[in-house]
C-alpha cells in the first residue's frame, strides 16, 4: 500500500484534466452554522460545519479559501471566522465575489433549521433570517462561477425555485417547506465528504452529486431501519429548471437531466496539471479516450446483448487498469512523496 | 368508498326537487315528539307494574327501546279493560310478538281482522311469512295492495321480493323499477315506502351498480324522517356489510342499539359485523338476539354458519334444523344444511338439499356462492373455486360468485383466470371492497419479481427478491426435504410463495381488507406471508412463519383438507419448534393461568379458540396448546399417531374416531390424560404464579390478535416494570414469598433498574427457576444477561442468554448480544451459528452479513461467504464498487470465476480506477499482479 498515495495523487490530476472545470480554477467555500435554538442542536450544526470545513482543507482547498460563519463563535474561535448574522452572510457572499474570479467554484453550505410552510421559504439565523430570494439576488454577484449552494436545513425544499439557475447546483435536505421535522440530512452529507464514504467511484474525491447521492441513501436506510416514517427527502437542482430530483443521473444521463453538473464539480483543489511528465500526460490522454469509450458503451447498455455489453466493457476496463499501472508506475519511477 | 357515493346525485333524473310534503315533515315531527315523550315517561315515571293501562304513544315507545313483554302485557291490560282493539294498538302487539318469536300468536292476533283495510296487510304478509306460510303471505300482500289502507307501494315490494325469492327475476324486477318510478313521482312519501324503495334499489344493483348508492340515499330519507323507526338504520348497515364495509355497518346498527339494545334484527347485524372483524364478542350478541326472539331464523341460521366455520359439524346441524323446524322453506336455511351435508361428506344428502332448493328457485346462485364460502372457511379452495363457477354459470349476474371465483383462483395460484373473474365482479358491483382492494393488489404483481427453485416459485418484491430469496429458497427446500421424510409425502410442485413488503397488502392477499393480525396464510399449493420488512424488527421471525404455512401445505394436501384447523395450526407449530432452537416455543403466562383456571379449551371445543375466540389471546393460546398436543402424541405414541391421524381424517372419520384408532382414546379420556400431563409439567409455573388474573386480565392487552396463518408473536409489555417501586416492601415481600414468580420478578427487575445487579442477580435466579419458559419483556435471561456483562462473568451471560433464545425467536438484541459475547469469547464458530439465525428475523443488518462473510471466508466456507457478500450488494451499501468487488473475491474464491468476473466489472462500472478492482480483473483475465503489494484479495476491515 505505500505506493497507493502517490498513485492516486497522480490519479487525482489526470482526473481534473478530464473536468470541464477550467484548468486552475479555484475553489472557495463558505459554511454557515445557523441559529440552533438548543444547545444539542447548536453543537450539531457547529460539529458538520467543521467537519465539511476540514474535509476542503484535507481535499487540497487553501485555509483561506474557507469560511465558516458560526452561531456562537466561542464554539470554536480559532475556525469560526464570524458570526453567522443575515449581515454577515451577504457580507461575506459579496467578498466571496471579490475574492473569485470567474469559472472558479463556490460552495455555500447552510446547517440549521428553516422554515417555509407559511411565508417565504427562509434559512434561520442569529438576528434576522435571510430569505431565499435573498440568497438568490446575492448570487447574481458569482453568476460566472459555478456554484453548488446546499441547504441541509429543515423545510429547505423551497429554495430550490428561487435559486435555480444554469450552471449552478442548488441541494435541499427536503423536497418542500412543509418537511419541517429535524432533518438529519447534513449529517449524512458532511459525513460523505468527510473520509471516503461519499466517494462512490473510487476516485479519490467526493462530488456534490456523490454527496447527495450518499446522505440520500443513509438517509432512507436510517429510516427505514428504525421503522420510522420519512420526513424529508432531498432534492438536487442542476439543470436550472427549477424543479428538483430525488435521484438525479449524473454524466450518464442527457444534459437536459438533473445531475450532470453536480457529477463534476468536487468539494477540493486539484493539483496542478504543469506537474506531469511528457509520459504521463500521454497516458492522462490514452486514459481519457478509455474513460470516454466506457461511457460511450455504458449509454448504449440497454440496446446491447448482455454479453456483447460485458465482453466490450472488460476489454475496456483490463485497458483502462494496465493505463493506470502504468500511471502507477510513472508515478513511483518519479518519486513522487507519499502524502 | 361507498361512503362517498352517498355524497353524489344519484343517476335517475328527479322531475322534482326532492322536498319532504308538508303532510309527512309534520307526521315525523309528531312520530318524533311522540318517541320523545314516551322515552322520558320510561325514563322518568314508567312504574314496573302499571296500575293504569298505558296510552298507546307510551306502548310505542315502550316497543322501540326493546320492551317488549311489557308491550305485550299493557295491551292486554287495555284489552282486558274492554278497550276496543283499534289497528295501532294490533300492530303494536303484531310487532311485539314478532320481535320475541311468538309467530303463532302474531298469526292468532289477525283473527276476524280485515289486515288490508285497516292498513295492516303488509304485517299480516310478514307474519305469514315468519311461519313459512309463502301462499298466506302472498294472498296478505296481494289484498294490500288493492286494499285502501295505503299500503299499495309496499305490498307491491313485497309481492315483487316473493317473486324474486322464487327465482321469477324478470317480473321482480319490473316490480323494483315500478318502486323507483313511484319515489320520482313523489309518491314513495313514508319511511316505510322509502326503505321499500331502498331495497328494491339494493337488489337492482345487481343489474346497475350505480343503484346501490341510490338505495343509500333512499335509507337515509327513511332515517330522516323517522329517526326512532330502527328498520331503515339496520338495512343500511346490512348493505355496508355487504359491501365489506364493516365500519360504516357498525355505526348504523349501533345507532340503533342504543335506543333498543335488545333489538333481535339489530343484535344480529351486529353480531354479523363482529364476526366480519374478527370481534371475540359476536357469539355472545347473537346469543342476545335468540334469546330476545329464538325464532329469529335468520339468527339460527347464523349461528350454525359460525358452527360450521368452526368445524363443529354436529351443532351446526342441530341449529341449521331448528330454523327448518320453524321455516321449512327457508332457502338460507336449507342452503347451510346443504353445506353441512357437503363438507360432512354425505353425498347423497347433499345432493338431495341442493336438488330441493333449486327446484324452488332455479336461479339461486347464492345456494353456491354460500357452499363456496362455507368451502373456503374449511380450507377447501379447489371446492369453493368450482362451486363459485357453478353459482355464475346459474346466474351471469352473481357478482358475488364471480368474485368467489377469482379470489379462489388467486388462492389455487392461477392469477390470469382470477384476475379476470375480479374484473367481471367489479365491473358489476365497484362498491365491494374487497374486489377493490384485491384487483389493486394484482395490479402489483408486475412489480414482483419471480424466483424458481426445484419446489418452489417465490414471487417477492423487486426492491428485496436480491437479498430475500436466497434465504428463502435455502429454507423452504430444507423444509421441503424435511416435511417430505416425516409426512412420507410429497405434495405438488412448485409451491407459489408470495411475500410481501407491506402488510396491508398480505391482509388484502388473505382476506380482501387491510387489519389482519396473521403473518402468513397457506392456501394449499399458494402461500402468502409479509416480508421481514413488513413488520418492525423483532416482532416476527419470517423463517419460522415460512416453515409453519409450509407445514400446512403438507397437512391440508395429505389430508384433502379434511384435517381440522387445530390439528393442521398444532402441527405447523410443531414443526416449528422441530426446525429450530425457539421456533414456536413462546409459553405465555396466560396459558398458564388459563390452564390453572382451567380455561383452556377440550379437544372437541378447540377449533373456537381460533376461530371464534373469546378473548383476544385465545388464538395464541390455542396454537400453542394444539402444538402440545402434537408433542404429546408423538411422546406417548409415536410419530405414526399423528400419520394414522392424517389418514383418518383423510377418509372422512371424524376427530372422536380418530382419536380411537390412533391412540385408542376417547375425547374425553384425551382431555384427561393431556391436561394431566400439563399440569405436571407447568405445575411449578402454575404455582409459582399464585392468583395472577387470567386471560381475561393481563393478557387482554397483548397485542395479538391474529386469525390464520400463525399467531403474531409481537413483544409484549414488561409485566414487572412501569410502577414506582418501593425496594425494602419488594425486599421483604421477596423473602416472604420466595416462590412466588412475580414477586421475584417484580423485585428483581426493580433493583436492576436501580443497577444494583449484584443484588437482582438472586431474586431473578429464582424467578428463572420458577417459570423456565418464561421469555417475555423483562424476563430473566435478558437482565441475568446485562447483570452477567456488567459484573464481567461473560460465560454466565452467554449461558443466560443462550437460555433464552431456547424459547424466543425473534429476540433481536439478544441474538446479536449473544454473537458478540460469542466472538468475544473466540467463539467464531457459535457466533456464526447466532448470527445465522438473526437473518431469520431481519435480513437487513448489514454488519450481521459482513461479519458471516468474514466469518466464512476465513473457514473457507466459500458459497456463505458469496451468498453473504451478495446480500450485502443487495442492501445497497453506500460503497457499492467495494461490496461488489469483495463479492467478486468471494466468488473467486469459491471457484467461480466467470461470474467473479461480471462481478468485478460492475463495480468498474461504479468505479473504473478503483484500483483493487482493477487488479481483481486483471487477475482473473491473466493479467496477473504486475507488483507486489497489489495483489487482489486482501481483505481489509
Amino acid at each position: 500500500m505505500k505506493r497507493r498515495g502517490a498513485a492516486l495523487a497522480l490519479r487525482l490530476t489526470v482526473a481534473g484534466l478530464l473536468s470541464v472545470a477550467p484548468l486552475c480554477a479555484d475553489t472557495h467555500l463558505l459554511v454557515v452554522a445557523g441559529v440552533g435554538g438548543e444547545e444539542a442542536y447548536t453543537g450539531r450544526f457547529h460539529l458538520w460545519s467543521t467537519r465539511v470545513a476540514d474535509a476542503a482543507i484535507a481535499a487540497g482547498l487553501p485555509s483561506e479559501n474557507v469560511v465558516y460563519l458560526g452561531e456562537r463563535e466561542d464554539l470554536d474561535p480559532e475556525r469560526i471566522n464570524g458570526r453567522s448574522t443575515g449581515e454577515n452572510v451577504l457580507a461575506e457572499i459579496a467578498a466571496l465575489a471579490d475574492r473569485s474570479s470567474a469559472g472558479d467554484d463556490v460552495w455555500i453550505v447552510l446547517f440549521g433549521h428553516g422554515s417555509g410552510a407559511a411565508g417565504p421559504p427562509r434559512f434561520n439565523l442569529p438576528g434576522r433570517d435571510l430569505v431565499a430570494d435573498e440568497y438568490a439576488a446575492a448570487l447574481e454577484q458569482l453568476a460566472d462561477r459555478r456554484v453548488v449552494f446546499i441547504n441541509a436545513s429543515s423545510a429547505s425544499g423551497g429554495f430550490i425555485g428561487p435559486l435555480s439557475r444554469e450552471g449552478r447546483v442548488v441541494i435541499t435536505a427536503t423536497k418542500s417547506g412543509g418537511q419541517s421535522n429535524e432533518s438529519l440530512f447534513g449529517g449524512y452529507l458532511a459525513e460523505a465528504f468527510d473520509g471516503a464514504a461519499g466517494d462512490a467511484n473510487k476516485d479519490g474525491r467526493t462530488s456534490a452529486l456523490e454527496a447527495f447521492a450518499f446522505a440520500q441513501r443513509e438517509i432512507e436506510r436510517y429510516y427505514r431501519q428504525n421503522g420510522l416514517l420519512r420526513t424529508e427527502n432531498g432534492l438536487l437542482d442542476d439543470d436550472g429548471d427549477g424543479m428538483g430530483s430525488p435521484e438525479p443521473v449524473g454524466v450518464e444521463a442527457s444534459e437536459a437531466t438533473d445531475g450532470r453538473l453536480a457529477s463534476l464539480v468536487y468539494l477540493g483543489q486539484e493539483a496542478q496539471p504543469s506537474t506531469l511528465t511528457a509520459e504521463t500526460r500521454e497516458l492522462a490522454d490514452r486514459r481519457a479516450g478509455i474513460q470516454r469509450r466506457i461511457d460511450e458503451l455504458r449509454l448504449q447498455r440497454e440496446t446491447l446483448d448482455e454479453e456483447v455489453y460485458l465482453s466490450e466493457l472488460q476489454e475496456l476496463m483490463v485497458e483502462l487498469a494496465l493505463v493506470d499501472r502504468e500511471l502507477e508506475e510513472a508515478a513511483v519511477d518519479d518519486g513522487e512523496p507519499e502524502p | 368508498m361507498i361512503r362517498h357515493a352517498r355524497h353524489g346525485a344519484p343517476h335517475w333524473v328527479r322531475r322534482r326537487p326532492r322536498r319532504l310534503p308538508r303532510r309527512t315533515r309534520r307526521k315525523a315531527a309528531t312520530l318524533a315528539a311522540r318517541a320523545a315523550a314516551g322515552a322520558l315517561a320510561v325514563a322518568l315515571a314508567w312504574p314496573a307494574a302499571a296500575q293504569e293501562p298505558a296510552s298507546l304513544d307510551e306502548i310505542e315507545s315502550m316497543l322501540r327501546t326493546g320492551r317488549y313483554e311489557d308491550v305485550i302485557s299493557q295491551l292486554e291490560v287495555r284489552s282486558d279493560a274492554g278497550e276496543t282493539a283499534e289497528p295501532r294498538a294490533l300492530r303494536l302487539s303484531v310487532e311485539a310478538l314478532i320481535a320475541t318469536g311468538r309467530y303463532d300468536e302474531a298469526v292468532a292476533a289477525f283473527e276476524g281482522v280485515d289486515a288490508a283495510e285497516t292498513g295492516l296487510g303488509v304485517l299480516r304478509g310478514r307474519v305469514a311469512l315468519l311461519g313459512g306460510d309463502r301462499e298466506g303471505a302472498r294472498q296478505a300482500f296481494e289484498s294490500a295492495r288493492v286494499a285502501r289502507g295505503g299500503e299499495s307501494l309496499v305490498a307491491s315490494f313485497e309481492l315483487a321480493r316473493l317473486a324474486w325469492d322464487e327465482g321469477a327475476i324478470g317480473g321482480a324486477t319490473t316490480g323494483f323499477y315500478a318502486m323507483i318510478d313511484a319515489y320520482n313521482r313523489g309518491v314513495a312519501d313514508t319511511a316505510e315506502e322509502l326503505v321499500a324503495v331502498a331495497q328494491a334499489c339494493q337488489l337492482l344493483g345487481r343489474d346497475d351498480p350505480e343503484l346501490f348508492k341510490d338505495a343509500l340515499r333512499a335509507y337515509d330519507e327513511a332515517v330522516a324522517l323517522d329517526p326512532s323507526w330502527p328498520v331503515p338504520r339496520i338495512r343500511l348497515g346490512e348493505l355496508f356489510l355487504e359491501k365489506y364495509d364493516s365500519s360504516q355497518a357498525r355505526a348504523a346498527i349501533a345507532d340503533v342499539l342504543r335506543s333498543n339494545p335488545r333489538h333481535p334484527e339489530a343484535l344480529l347485524a351486529m353480531a354479523r359485523t363482529m364476526a366480519f372483524d374478527g370481534d371475540p364478542r359476536a357469539v355472545a350478541t347473537l346469543d342476545a338476539a335468540l334469546e330476545v326472539n329464538p325464532n329469529l331464523i335468520a339468527a339460527r341460521v347464523f349461528r350454525a354458519r359460525l358452527r360450521l366455520a368452526s368445524e363443529r359439524f354436529g351443532e351446526a346441524r342441530e341449529e341449521v334444523e331448528k330454523a327448518i323446524q320453524a321455516d321449512p322453506e327457508s332457502l338460507t336455511a336449507r342452503t347451510v344444511l346443504a353445506a353441512v351435508e357437503f363438507i360432512e361428506g354425505r353425498d347423497e344428502e347433499f345432493a338431495s338439499v341442493r336438488d330441493g332448493i333449486l327446484a324452488d328457485n332455479p336461479r339461486y346462485a347464492d345456494l353456491f356462492n354460500e357452499l363456496a364460502d362455507a368451502s373456503v372457511e374449511n380450507r377447501l379452495y379447489p371446492q369453493a373455486r368450482d362451486f363459485a363457477a357453478e353459482a355464475v354459470r346459474l346466474d351471469p349476474k352473481s357478482w358475488r360468485g364471480y368474485g368467489l371465483l377469482g379470489q379462489n383462483q388467486l388462492r389455487l395460484g392461477d392469477i390470469e383466470a382470477g384476475k379476470a373473474n375480479l374484473e367481471r365482479a367489479f365491473s358489476g358491483d365497484p362498491y365491494n371492497v374487497w374486489i377493490k382492494n384485491t384487483l389493486d393488489l394484482v395490479d402489483t404483481f408486475v412489480e414482483y419479481r419471480t424466483v424458481q427453485s426445484e419446489h418452489f416459485e417465490f414471487h417477492i418484491h423487486e426492491s428485496e427478491a436480491e437479498l430475500l430469496a436466497p434465504y428463502m429458497v435455502e429454507l423452504a427446500e430444507e423444509a421441503w426435504a424435511v416435511l417430505v421424510e416425516r409426512y412420507r409425502f410429497e405434495p405438488p410442485s412448485p409451491v407459489r410463495v408470495e411475500v410481501y413488503p407491506s402488510h396491508a397488502d398480505f391482509s388484502v392477499r388473505t382476506v380482501g381488507l387491510a387489519g389482519l393480525g396473521a403473518l402468513g396464510v397457506c392456501f394449499g399449493p399458494v402461500l402468502a406471508l409479509d416480508s421481514p420488512s413488513a413488520r418492525q424488527v423483532g416482532h416476527f421471525n419470517w423463517g419460522a412463519t415460512l416453515w409453519h404455512e409450509l407445514a400446512h401445505t403438507f397437512t391440508l394436501l395429505v389430508t384433502d383438507a379434511k384435517i381440522p384447523r387445530w390439528f393442521t395450526e398444532g402441527l405447523s407449530v410443531f414443526e416449528e419448534r422441530r426446525a429450530r432452537p425457539g421456533w414456536g416455543d413462546d409459553v405465555q403466562v396466560p396459558f398458564i393461568t388459563s390452564l390453572r383456571d382451567g380455561e383452556l379449551l377440550g379437544i372437541a371445543e378447540l377449533n373456537d379458540g381460533f376461530m371464534r375466540p373469546k378473548f383476544p389471546n385465545q388464538i395464541g393460546l390455542s396454537y400453542y396448546q394444539a402444538s402440545l398436543i402434537c408433542d404429546w402424541i408423538e411422546e406417548n405414541y409415536g410419530f405414526d399417531a399423528i400419520l394414522v391421524m392424517l389418514a383418518g381424517y383423510r377418509e372422512g372419520k371424524n376427530t372422536e374416531e380418530v382419536f380411537q384408532e390412533a391412540m385408542g382414546l376417547t375425547l374425553s379420556s384425551f382431555d384427561e390424560r393431556f391436561f394431566e400431563h400439563l399440569r405436571e409439567r407447568f405445575g411449578t409455573a402454575m404455582a409459582a404464579l399464585g392468583d395472577a388474573p387470567g386471560p381475561g386480565g393481563e393478557a387482554a392487552e397483548d397485542e395479538d390478535g391474529s386469525g390464520e396463518g400463525g399467531p403474531s408473536r409481537a413483544p409484549r409489555r414488561n409485566l414487572f416494570a412501569g410502577q414506582t417501586p418501593d425496594l425494602s416492601a419488594l425486599e421483604e415481600a421477596a423473602k416472604e414469598n420466595p416462590d412466588d414468580f412475580r414477586i421475584q420478578m417484580t423485585y428483581g427487575n426493580a433493583l436492576f433498574a436501580e443497577e444494583r445487579y449484584a443484588e437482582a442477580e438472586a431474586p431473578l435466579l429464582r424467578g428463572r427457576d420458577l417459570f423456565p419458559e418464561f421469555v417475555g419483556p423483562g424476563n430473566a435471561y435478558t437482565l441475568l444477561a446485562e447483570i452477567y456483562r456488567e459484573l464481567e462473568r461473560d460465560n454466565e451471560a452467554i449461558e443466560a442468554l443462550e437460555s433464552l433464545l431456547q424459547h424466543n425467536e425473534t429476540a433481536w438484541d439478544e441474538h446479536l448480544a449473544l454473537a458478540d459475547l460469542l466472538a468475544e469469547a473466540g467463539r467464531s464458530e457459535d457466533e456464526a451459528a447466532i448470527l445465522e439465525r438473526t437473518l431469520y428475523i431481519s435480513p437487513f443488518d448489514a454488519d450481521v452479513h459482513r461479519r458471516l462473510a468474514e466469518f466464512a471466508s476465513a473457514e473457507g466456507r466459500f458459497d456463505i461467504a458469496v451468498r453473504e457478500r451478495a446480500s450485502l450488494v443487495a442492501l445497497d451499501p453506500p460503497d457499492r464498487a467495494d461490496a461488489l468487488y469483495r463479492l467478486a473475491l468471494a466468488e473467486r474464491d469459491a471457484g467461480r470465476a466467470g461470474q467473479a468476473r461480471r462481478t468485478v466489472l460492475r463495480a468498474l462500472e461504479v468505479a473504473p480506477g478503483y484500483d483493487p478492482a482493477q487488479e481483481l480483473l486483471l487477475d482473473l483475465v491473466g493479467k496477473g499482479p504486475a507488483r507486489e503489494g497489489r495483489q487482489p484479495g486482501v481483505e481489509g476491515p
